[in-house]
């Protein structure tokens, strides 16, 4: 039960880190661009998605930042797309999905974690001021 | 009362636009009209969905019916929706115009899944996780069927967003307005969507309420509810749930 409880309190900070990443992420990008460009592959992080590129055919030349580009400002949600160009494959995920997977995970973490301090998950008996478990209506160990 | 007729309403748009998607997969529709003096949408469908066209100018109406004809042939309706704007401007002879152009492409699905989600897929959604708890399934079970039903919520939620994002950009709203506003409907459908699955999948239930009205049905035998007539199953008793892990 203990193990348990220890493992889910684990996995919901874990998913708190990830939103907080993914979610900032997200918004820096929607204001800057930045991207990483390497020997075999490429990150581009703007307008409120990322894009990776494979085979790129470039110079690495590392991370750079540089100011959103006036005339491409979409909407901050876009949708995943894969396209290919010749040799190289470009795949844009966008941030907010990302960003929405965890978090939905994360707060049924949490909600599931509020309930199981306070009422027992198969008769509801309210366990305030007592021991988690066993339940003393019904004997179920939640 | 309004959410019946909201329900009766969204249900005939889909079917509506269920024929209209079939219907454009055998025949193309091209549909031009002129809104006010200088404003022109052109409307055109095509086997994926519908791009259209809307057009604000100056000068004569031949460069707006133009810019709409590229812009229709430049390029088809994709898998996701879209709109993008442009800004055009020349000369004819001795007169200057311009054309400012919002390209929308709105695939059919997207339209038909986001008119049926309040009428259909939420109370199908809301049905099958009911249907899912009563078989009794360890917790973990209904803990993977909510794992397998998020990306399609997310889906449908970011279509919303998308759709409100849309509005905004045919309304005129600036960017730096917008893009707060995007975020903010984003979190709030996440909200939204975590609260439905904890609701149906995997809060506690209580098994003696109504599943139509939530009426408490302790000490019922009639196998009707009292409240408002829907009949129970056979074994809508607290007596039959004991055994549920």
């Amino acid at each position: 039960m203990k193990r348990r409880l220890r493992k889910r309190r684990v996995l919901k900070w874990i998913g708190v880190g990830l939103c907080v990443v993914s979610g900032s992420i997200w918004i820096a990008c929607s204001i800057f661009n930045f991207g990483y460009a390497g020997s075999q592959i490429g990150a581009l992080f703007s307008n409120g998605s990322m894009q990776i590129v494979w085979e790129t055919n470039e110079e690495p030349d590392g991370w750079e930042t540089w100011p959103s580009w006036p005339g491409s400002r979409r909407s901050a949600i876009g949708w995943p797309s894969v396209e290919s160009y010749g040799e190289s494959l470009l795949v844009e995920v966008p941030l907010w999905l990302l960003f929405g997977f965890p978090a939905i995970l994360t707060i049924l973490l949490f909600r599931m974690d509020r309930v199981a301090d306070i009422k027992c998950l198969k008769c509801a008996f309210v366990f305030a001021g007592l021991e988690r478990c066993p339940c003393p209506k019904c004997g179920e160990f939640t | 009362m309004i959410q019946k007729l909201a329900k009766r309403l969204l249900l005939t748009l889909t079917v509506v636009s269920i024929g209209f998607a079939v219907w454009s997969y055998f025949a193309t529709v091209h549909f031009e009209c002129e809104l006010s003096s200088k404003c022109l949408v052109t409307l055109e469908t095509q086997p994926r969905g519908l791009n259209v066209i809307w057009c604000n100018y100056s000068g004569n109406i031949d460069h707006p019916r133009g810019v709409s004809q590229s812009l229709l042939n430049s390029s088809k309706c994709s898998w996701f929706p879209s709109i993008n704007s442009f800004q055009n401007s020349g000369s004819s002879g001795a007169s200057k115009y311009w054309v400012s152009s919002l390209a929308v492409r709105l695939p059919f699905w997207s339209l038909i899944v986001l008119l049926a989600t309040y009428p259909l897929i939420i109370p199908a959604l809301a049905w099958g996780c009911r249907r899912i708890r009563r078989r009794c399934l360890p917790i973990y079970a209904c803990y993977l069927v909510a794992l397998a039903v998020v990306p399609f919520t997310l889906i449908v939620a970011g279509l919303a967003c998308y759709f409100v994002s849309m509005l905004m950009l045919f309304v005129g709203i600036p960017y730096a307005v917008r893009t707060p506003i995007n975020f903010a409907t984003i979190i709030v459908a996440i909200y939204v969507i975590a609260g439905f699955l904890y609701r149906y999948l995997i809060g506690p239930v209580n098994w003696m309420l109504c599943e139509q009205c939530g009426y408490d049905l302790t000490g019922n035998t009639s196998g009707v509810c009292p409240e408002c007539g829907a009949s129970l199953d056979s074994g809508h008793t607290l007596e039959s749930y004991q055994d549920c892990p």
